[in-house]
């Protein structure tokens, strides 16, 4: 199920048991979809993931999800059925409805102090971008000497404690990508082991973490979607392996 | 007090008295503070309020309050360290977390879920409207439909057939999108023509902005159209009035 293909317009609605089961909307290579995998897969909640083809999507995506948004969560035992959009907003959605393995504190001034840890990620993510593009890389290191001092301050193997929290999660998916910035950069990345200490040995627990690896990829798998998506033909189904 | 100077360059961190009440940093014409007041006063939360002159800000602001510089901020004094929370929706959810009388969201997690992401979308209906209102675009305001983003607002209250969003009174997603909803009268003003909301499309939209004028914390912290507009139009000239709406307290007479 971790490496379906990606439907696109013209085929059929995706061939899904009724089976009451969540159905999430994604795609293999999004950062903010991948953020909801990460939640559900922390949680060990129940889901069916459908993969969408972002470039040409598919037109009954519009029939459930009028924006066609992606991620999108389809509760389908609830009446509607309803459909969430909003990476942030879906996760916060399972931690509330579903009370096993919490992800977020319960106490209200420790959970707003991770909510605006996870707002302020907004612009590391966006300075990551820019550095992915070809831009200035070191706004993106200075983001995230935020949090290196953020972990420091805490002195737990994760933000969350001793288990991994929910942001932990919510910024996993850059995190992931360094290597990719590696790969892209070549010579010219400069990822310093004495500046981000704490992110260092941070990274390896988070590698090791079940839930990062059920959705983990390779940066050079990374790398050829993005190369053949800059070249106007995004290869969804690189993962995909060939029928025998 | 919701009208009281905003404070400069130059000024001095005001002292606050050790009553363990909420500090709100604000801005008396700003729609993103306007959302934490009502919150503070339909949950009757207390608090002093300190207003900032966005365009000259105080050192002591930037340096020690905000860290993005930006209003509303919401200090807590009886917390340790004293954090400040920045972002008007993240302020707002950590009062209704944090005082539950008066709860503005529903206890069910879709329903919850369901209004931050209609929250969410109002948002991107305002960033819409202020790119058609930038000085170079009056023309294409004929053509384009202004209105398809509330459509969905419109649809939203039929279907929960309640006076209000958030039931029989209102809830945060109707405090949360009444900043600016209050400021669409102040576009006559701006835009020299009426923008009229057609009641066979917004019938439920119109009764829905009739009681929310009713309504007691939207009446504090209420300003009428040429009110809205004034300000918009000291901005746009460079030479914002903050302190258009501000009396100084008489001076005691010395004998």
């Amino acid at each position: 199920m971790s490496n379906g293909r990606h439907l696109k317009k013209g085929s059929p609605t995706p061939d899904v048991p009724e089976d009451g089961i969540l159905r999430l909307y994604s795609m293999r290579f999004c950062p903010f979809a991948q953020r909801v995998h990460l939640v559900l897969d922390a949680k060990q909640i129940p889901y069916h993931t459908i993969y969408i083809n972002l470039t040409e999507k598919p037109d009954w995506l519009y029939d459930i999800n009028p924006q066609g948004k992606v991620p999108a969560l389809e509760l389908v035992r609830e009446t509607g059925p309803p459909v969430l959009t909003e990476s942030l907003l879906i996760c916060e959605y399972l931690d509330e409805q579903y009370p096993l393995r919490p992800l977020y504190p319960r106490d209200p001034l420790k959970k707003v102090q991770e909510k605006l840890l996870i707002e302020r990620f907004g612009a590391v993510l966006g300075a990551f971008f820019r550095a992915s593009d070809g831009g200035d890389i070191e706004p993106f290191w200075c983001g995230l000497d935020i949090y290196e001092q953020e972990l420091s301050l805490r002195g737990t193997d994760f933000f969350g404690g001793e288990q991994t929290g929910i942001l932990d999660y919510m910024i996993w998916p850059w995190c992931e990508r360094l290597e990719l910035l590696k790969l892209q950069r070549g010579d010219d990345y400069n990822y310093d082991e004495l500046r981000f200490t704490h992110l260092t040995k941070w990274l390896e627990r988070m590698k090791r973490d079940v839930a990062v690896q059920a959705f983990y990829m390779e940066a050079e798998v990374q790398a050829e979607f993005l190369r053949t998506r800059s070249e106007g033909n995004p290869n969804y189904d690189l993962l995909v392996k060939a029928d025998v | 007090m919701i009208t009281g100077q905003h404070l400069g360059i130059g000024s001095t961190k005001p002292i606050f008295p050790d009553d363990g009440l909420l500090h709100l940093y604000s801005m008396r014409f700003c729609p993103y503070a306007h959302r934490v007041h009502l919150v503070l006063d339909a949950k009757n939360i207390p608090h002093h309020t300190i207003n900032i002159n966005l365009r000259e800000k105080p050192d002591w602001f930037v340096n020690n309050v905000s860290t993005t510089g930006k209003v509303p901020v919401l200090e807590l004094p009886t917390e340790s360290g004293t954090p400040t929370l920045v972002e008007s929706l993240i302020i707002c959810d950590y009062l209704d977390e944090k005082y539950p009388q008066r709860p503005l969201y529903s206890r069910d997690p879709l329903r919850r879920a369901q209004d931050r992401i209609l929250i969410q979308r109002f948002s991107q209906f305002i960033d819409d409207i202020y790119k058609l209102l930038l000085p170079n675009s009056p023309t294409e305001l004929g053509t384009t439909d202004l209105y398809a983003g509330l459509d969905i607002y419109e649809k939203e209250l039929n279907l929960r057939e309640t006076a209000y969003f958030g039931g029989e009174a209102p809830g945060m997603l109707d405090y949360m999108i009444w900043p600016w909803c209050e400021r669409f009268p102040a576009l006559k003003y701006e835009l020299g023509f009426e923008i009229v909301l057609d009641p066979k499309r917004f019938g439920n939209l119109l009764r829905w902005r009739d009681l929310m004028l009713d309504d007691t914390p939207v009446k504090k912290s209420y300003l009428d159209g040429e009110t809205h507009a004034k300000y918009m139009r000291s901005r746009r000239a460079g030479e914002t009035e903050y302190d258009m709406l501000y009396i100084p307290a008489k001076k005691p007479r010395l004998c």
